[in-house]
C-alpha cells in the first residue's frame, strides 16, 4: 500500500528513529511502512494519522 | 540493524533470566548424559533424563514474554519464522523418521529439537531480511 509517511516525516524534520519513538514501534517498522513492505495495523495507522493530524485516507492509499 | 534485531524486546532482567536458564540447562544436560545410567530406580532415571526439559520450557516462556512486548512487525517476523521453520522442519523430520523406519539411516529422536532450532534461527534471519 502506498503511503505518505516518509513525506510527512521529512516535512517535520524527523528521523525514522524519532518517528518510531513517538509511535512506540521500532525503527525497522517505520522503515518497512515507508517502503511499502509492511502495512500497519489499524491501531498503528490511527496513531500515525493522529501524530500527523491527518485522516488515515490522507496518508494511506489502499489502491496503491 | 542486527543489534535492533537481537535486542528487540529484551531487558537486563531478560538476559539475567536467560543466563540462569542456560546454566541450568547445561548442568541438566551434563547430569542427563553422563550420570543417568548410574541411577538405578527407573523413575529417578526418567527424572534425571528429563531434567533438561524444564529449562527448555523456561526458554520458551521467556521468549513468549519477549515477543509479547515487541512491536507488531517484530511479532509478524517471529510468526513467519515459525512458519518457515515448521514448513521445512516437519517434512524433514518426517522424512528422516521414515528413512529410519526403512532402515536406510539411523536417526536419533534426540536430534529433533536441535534440528528444529537449527532451522528456526536462519528462518528468523530470512523473515527479518524480508522487512529490512
Amino acid at each position: 500500500m502506498n503511503n505518505r509517511v516518509r513525506e510527512l516525516r521529512e516535512a517535520k524534520g524527523w528521523s525514522q528513529g524519532d518517528l518510531a519513538a513517538q509511535l512506540a514501534v521500532s525503527r525497522q517498522t517505520v522503515n518497512a511502512i515507508e517502503t511499502g513492505k509492511y502495512d500497519p495495523s489499524l491501531p498503528l495507522a490511527f496513531r500515525i494519522a493522529k501524530l500527523f493530524r491527518k485522516t488515515i485516507e490522507a496518508i494511506f492509499d489502499p489502491e496503491g | 540493524m542486527w543489534r535492533e534485531y537481537f535486542c528487540a524486546g529484551t531487558s537486563r532482567r531478560y538476559w539475567w533470566r536467560m543466563a540462569v536458564l542456560m546454566t541450568l540447562y547445561l548442568g541438566a544436560i551434563v547430569l542427563a548424559v553422563r550420570h543417568v545410567h548410574a541411577v538405578e530406580s527407573p523413575l529417578a532415571r526418567a527424572a534425571v533424563a528429563l531434567a533438561p526439559v524444564l529449562p527448555v520450557i523456561g526458554f520458551v516462556l521467556l521468549e513468549f514474554q519477549r515477543i509479547r512486548v515487541t512491536d507488531e512487525l517484530r511479532q509478524r517476523i517471529e510468526l513467519e519464522a515459525c512458519m518457515i521453520a515448521l514448513a521445512i522442519g516437519v517434512p524433514l523430520l518426517l522424512a528422516l523418521g521414515l528413512l529410519d523406519q526403512a532402515g536406510v539411516v539411523q536417526v536419533r529422536m534426540f536430534l529433533a529439537a536441535p534440528v528444529l532450532l537449527a532451522i528456526y534461527v536462519p528462518a528468523q534471519v530470512v523473515a527479518h531480511w524480508r522487512y529490512r
